[in-house]
């Protein structure tokens, strides 16, 4: 007896006991359909927010902002602070290894003109490398450039609120537009991000709130000092975290002669700590997916179980002819356990089935609801499944297979004579 | 000397009381020869047939087949010679309901190793073929008469060219038309040089072998030869 001969009693014994099968095979079906209908939600809807955390552009960001120092010594102490400054930028970018970007920030508000429209807004000068820095998108035109930067250009992105608010529908990028009394012109507008209805308010409105300039444009034309009023910076991966903002710290100090005049904004940690609860969350629904799934599965292989039982004592005879004519004791309880695997196996395919359907039924139906959400099938979900249907298999049929093997061959064939 | 026993016993625990089924069996077959093994119900005869069979396994004594002490043997190697050695024709052919002749007879070649399906089933159909069953080979048991389905049962224990043909009751379940025919192919394949071994109740049936051993209580009470 070979494997595919014994799959394909396996198979031969669903088809000829059809209601009998279906019943054994219900609590597998049911089983597998939750595995992996579950790990597709709780993973869809985990990936979904996962994504927003990272379009959100502060993962691994830290704001390093002035600070009035405190200390006892007074008003000496207070002259010897110098500030944040743009050579700040240099040497920390030199310095140390765990920074990936970092781009000094000029802000100030000022009234915003183009022809008749006019409002507020927030006055950001950066360098281009802001923009990746803090994963912004670009809708039309472009980003700033170095070459703004070098050589003050009086260019503009603006942020789409902005824009709206001064062109409506109509396209900004090339027009003019007045920043206090000084003229620049737009080469950019940047796009919202789109988050999902879940992940609720993600304040990106600030960012849209602004025009963006060059640093050096800043400086010179709209705050007149060399101060900076903060640095964006992003290190390169989350195990950084700790070291990154403590050698910041350091260098920062020895380069403001051990003036503490600053203030380090720790937002990555507050992203990672927001991940986190997230996790937690996902790891508790999977915590109630397992159970769910376990307890059906048990429930599927106690059927399983008792069906194999019945088998293996309707076919007491089968058995006896085949160690009459030379079956190996291994050879009976392979074929027995094959078969087992078969039927449990084929009750897990029905249940990915199952599990596809409803995958997709909740995404139709949050459709429905106007929830902008697409739950993709899980395939780690599916192997999952799967691999459960085979594990019952395996588990519940040893015990009918070692019975089907240690049958007395004379008695199991005179027990039909 | 192809079988040769020394001594069988076989005893039963069954509790309160022990039954012995064999008390001391010791006689031998030589390759070739067409036996009966005789004795009401309840003399021993199943039991030794059992053990000839490799089936199952003396309580003491020695059994030797073509040259090998079987009565050592377990499990395995027990399967092996029952596979290799042996093949068993049974009173109620004991065929596989759901699968067609050819599978049926192909069986013991499943377990024989080293054969392909369709190598196996060239091997099947020519047994089929020489027990007369050319033309029945994809019908199922139940799609037969007794006299096919016993004959489908020969080609099974031929099937392996095994050194020995145990034939348990053959025709206790068929006609007497029926029955001469199979006791035919019996007589036949001893003709052919075949060793066949008879268990029977029926002296007309023990009328076709060259020898007779008569068991009765657990031992053999008469010899004869025809």
């Amino acid at each position: 007896m070979n494997v595919l001969e014994s799959i394909a009693s396996g198979l031969a014994s669903i088809r000829s006991h059809k209601l009998r099968s279906s019943l054994t095979l219900f609590g597998i079906v049911v089983g597998v359909a939750a595995v992996v209908a579950m790990t597709s939600f709780v993973g869809g809807i985990a990936g979904r927010i996962w994504e927003d955390f990272d379009k959100l552009g502060l993962d691994n960001v830290l704001f390093v902002g002035n600070m009035r120092p405190v200390n006892p010594e007074g008003y000496a102490y207070l002259k010897a602070s110098k500030g944040l400054s743009f050579e700040d930028t240099e040497i920390l970018r030199a310095e140390v290894d765990e920074i990936l970007g970092i781009t000094p920030v000029v802000a100030d508000y000022k009234v915003v003109r183009a022809g008749s429209e006019a409002r507020r807004a927030e006055i950001f000068a950066a360098t281009p490398d802001g923009f990746y820095l803090l994963k912004f998108m670009l809708g039309q035109g472009r980003f700033l450039s170095d070459m703004d930067v070098e050589r003050n250009a009086r260019v503009a992105v603006l942020g789409e609120i902005v824009k709206e608010d001064l062109f409506g529908e109509a396209n900004a990028v090339g027009e003019d537009i007045l920043i206090g009394d000084e003229h620049f012109k737009v080469v950019g507008v940047l796009r919202q991000k789109d988050f999902s209805e879940m992940f609720g308010a993600s304040g990106q409105e600030e960012e849209h709130q602004r025009v963006y300039i060059p640093i050096t444009a800043g400086m010179y034309y709209i705050s007149g000092t060399k101060r900076i009023a903060y640095f964006a910076v992003r290190l390169k991966s989350d195990a950084d975290l700790a070291t990154g903002y403590d050698k910041i710290h350091k260098t920062l100090l020895r380069e403001h002669r051990q003036v503490e005049d600053f203030q380090i904004e720790n937002v990555a940690e507050e992203i990672l700590r927001a991940r986190q609860q997230v996790g937690q969350i996902v790891s508790v629904w999977n915590g109630i997916l397992s159970t769910i799934a376990t307890v059906s599965l048990l429930v599927g292989g106690i059927g399983l179980l008792s069906v194999l039982i019945i088998s293996v004592n309707e076919r007491l005879r089968e058995i006896g002819i085949r160690k009459a004519v030379g079956a190996e004791d291994r050879a009976i309880f392979q074929q027995f356990l094959i078969e087992s695997v078969t039927i449990s196996a084929f009750g897990g395919l029905v249940g990915i089935g199952l599990g596809v359907g409803l995958t997709k039924l909740m995404t139709f139906g949050a459709q429905q609801m106007g929830q902008d959400i697409f739950i993709p099938v899980s395939g780690g979900g599916i192997l999952l499944g799967l691999s459960f249907a085979i594990g019952v298999g395996i588990l519940f049929g040893l015990y009918p297979a070692i019975k089907a093997s240690k049958l007395d061959p004379i008695e199991a064939i005179s027990r039909y004579a | 000397m192809l079988i040769r026993t020394e001594e069988l016993t076989k005893s039963y625990d069954l509790g309160a009381a022990e039954v012995r089924a064999l008390r001391g069996v010791t006689f031998g077959i030589e390759e070739g020869e067409y036996v009966a093994i005789m004795g009401p119900s309840g003399s021993g005869k199943s039991t030794l047939m059992h053990i000839l069979g490799c089936l199952d396994t003396p309580s003491t004594g020695r059994y030797f087949l073509n040259g090998t002490e079987v009565s050592e043997l377990h499990g395995r190697e027990l399967a092996r010679v029952r596979n290799k050695e042996i093949g068993f024709v049974f009173q109620n052919f004991n065929l596989l309901p759901r699968v067609d002749l050819v599978a049926n007879v192909a069986l013991p070649l499943v377990y024989h190793g080293g054969m392909n399906r369709a190598e196996r089933r060239k091997q099947a159909v020519r047994a089929l073929e020489s027990v007369g069953l050319g033309h029945r080979l994809k019908h199922r048991p139940n799609e037969l008469s007794g006299g096919e389905r016993q004959r489908a049962s020969i080609a099974r224990a031929l099937v392996t060219e095994p050194s020995i043909l145990l034939a348990d009751e053959p025709t206790g379940n068929l006609d007497q038309k029926t029955g001469r025919e199979i006791m035919g192919i019996l007589d036949e394949l001893s003709k052919a040089g075949k060793t066949v071994i008879l268990v029977t109740h029926d002296s007309n049936v023990a009328a076709h072998a060259r020898r007779t051993v008569e068991i009765e209580d657990g031992t053999i009470a008469r010899e004869g030869r025809a």
